[in-house]
């Protein structure tokens, strides 16, 4: 499969903070991706750097082979939404619409009728007017009718209720199966997208912390429960991420996967080993890191 | 369609876009000055003449400084380029300059053949315009609007690459710039020769081409603005 995007040491600071420190990795064709992290961790400046919205300090930015800063042929082939998206005060819903189907190419009138309808969104209400989650809703149907090659959803799931995401969640699945394109979904609600992403970036801090197969990830990790005296003698050897104790219960979440005759050694010992989702590695990775200058970073 | 005529289709979709708020203001002054001199105006000698032309000039500095300033971050966030958007509103601006330069030789023309409006009032016709060439009158009034309507895309790159706060930051430095120009032109005793190079020169070419030059001057402090301004 080939990469849409290649990203290579790329850096952006702000004064004396870097939002996003040396980053490498590529996106490749028609995947979906989840760029994950804390807030604060740098993904929607990296969203808005592969796009052209903010200018890099350092590094390359490859969009199918070249620059997208300033680069019309790429960045209509792009489309990215965010929670911090403007629109001009009198501009009305059906305004957007019309806006989105003269600059998106393969934008799909029907699809965004129909998607219009899903969200109960009126055409005619101002956008200033909307809702939380109607202005979510407006973005997630932009993004999904553009079918833009490349699709970056920055957590655009703000006040929608579960409903609401789930449909969004189906439609994305639907869409993407018929028409693939690559989708990189920036989310705190890593729960309940896990079972679309197929590749996992987590950032930290402005850095790569992970870049793996969603499927791979799912071993990355386990959670170790049982008698305490267990639990550290199963655990012994193996990088501990983290560690809870209840009464005479000890959960930890370890780095790694255990091996058959371990697994029935704990079994043996009444401590039960089972994979972490993806959700509960993603805590414990970036748990230890609490948000503050990032000085070090920068020298 | 090319992308910046899409853009300008998307400039357009609203009826309330900024391309109409110069006229209703306008025509607000012309109803204002109108009923006013109907009746003060007799005891003008010579028939009132009225600046309130002004009011379409300054809006459109308005008008274009607020649709940079709201639809610039819009287009940027659906992967619109920076210079396409400059291309589009000169094209879209300038097409607007050059129609309401039609359309005030047409108020023009009724106010001469209505002698002025009924009531010897001069609001369209001004005197100082070329008046015996309806070319030359078309192009000075576009010429002056379009040089109005850029500076208004270069405050509006300001505004929204600086903040309100550089905005004024700006204004204040030119204020100093421009004052000490002033201190030193007096000092020198040069405001007659100042004064003398333009007076020298036909009204046609002061209110034509010293307009174009303001405005491909602030076209050019807009795009290179723009540049860096970030979505």
């Amino acid at each position: 499969m080939t990469a849409v995007v290649t990203v290579e040491g790329l850096s952006k600071t702000f004064g004396r903070v870097a939002a996003v420190d040396r980053v490498s990795f590529e996106l490749r064709e028609n995947r979906v991706y989840g760029l994950l992290g804390r807030n604060g961790a740098g993904k929607t400046t990296l969203m808005q750097l592969l796009t052209g919205q903010q200018f890099r300090t350092a590094g390359e930015i490859r969009v199918f082979g070249e620059d997208p800063v300033e680069n019309e042929s790429v960045l209509a082939r792009m489309c990215f939404i965010k929670e911090s998206q403007r629109y001009p005060d009198q501009f009305q819903v059906r305004h957007v619409l019309a806006s989105a189907a003269l600059l998106y190419p393969n934008w799909d009138a029907h699809f965004a009728a129909s998607l219009v309808a899903d969200f109960a969104l009126p055409p005619k209400r101002p956008v200033k007017k909307l809702s939380r989650g109607m202005l979510s809703a407006l973005g997630v149907i932009v993004g999904l009718a553009a079918r833009a090659p490349v699709t970056l959803f920055d957590e655009p799931y703000l006040g929608l209720d579960a409903v609401a995401r789930q449909l969004f969640y189906d439609r994305l699945l639907a869409d993407v199966a018929e028409h693939p394109r690559t989708v990189v979904l920036s989310t705190h609600l890593i729960d309940e997208v896990a079972d679309l992403l197929e590749h996992v970036i987590l950032i930290d801090h402005g850095r790569v912390l992970l870049d793996q197969e969603a499927d791979a990830l799912r071993g990355e990790a386990a959670l170790v429960t049982g008698p305490a005296g267990a639990v550290d003698v199963l655990t012994a050897g193996h990088q501990v991420l983290h560690t809870e104790r209840l009464g005479a219960v000890t959960r930890t979440t370890v780095r790694g996967s255990f091996d058959a005759d371990t697994l029935a050694d704990a079994r043996a010992r009444g401590v039960a080993i089972d994979p972490a989702t993806l959700q509960q590695l993603v805590v414990r990775l970036t748990t230890h890191s609490i948000p503050g200058p990032r000085e070090e970073a920068t020298r | 369609m090319n992308r910046a005529l899409q853009v300008v289709r998307i400039q357009t979709l609203t009826a309330q876009n900024g391309l109409v708020w110069p006229w209703i203001i306008m025509a607000g002054a012309f109803v204002i000055n109108v009923a006013l001199f109907s009746v003060i105006g007799d005891e003008i000698p010579g028939g009132p003449k009225t600046g309130a032309l002004m009011s379409i000039f300054i809006v459109a500095i308005v008008s274009s400084t607020v649709l940079v300033y709201q639809v610039l971050p819009f287009l940027l966030g659906f992967g619109v380029t920076r210079r396409t958007f400059v291309a589009s509103s000169a094209v879209l601006w300038t097409a607007w300059a050059l129609a309401s330069g039609v359309g005030l030789y047409l108020c023009a023309l009724v106010e001469r053949a209505t002698d002025g409006w009924w009531i010897d009032l001069t609001f369209f016709d001004l005197p100082f315009l070329t008046r015996d060439n309806p070319i030359l009158q078309i192009l000075e009034y576009a010429a002056t609007l379009t040089a109005m309507v850029f500076l208004g895309f270069a405050l509006g790159t300001v505004l929204l690459r600086w903040g309100a706060s550089g905005f004024w930051i700006i204004t204040l430095g030119a204020t100093l710039v421009l004052g000490a120009i002033a201190v030193v032109i007096t000092w020198q005793h040069w405001w007659d020769n100042i004064f003398g190079f333009f007076a020298d020169q036909p009204v046609s070419v002061l209110l034509t081409v010293w307009p174009t030059a303001v405005a491909a001057l602030a076209g050019g402090v807009t795009y290179l603005v723009l540049r860096r301004v970030s979505a």
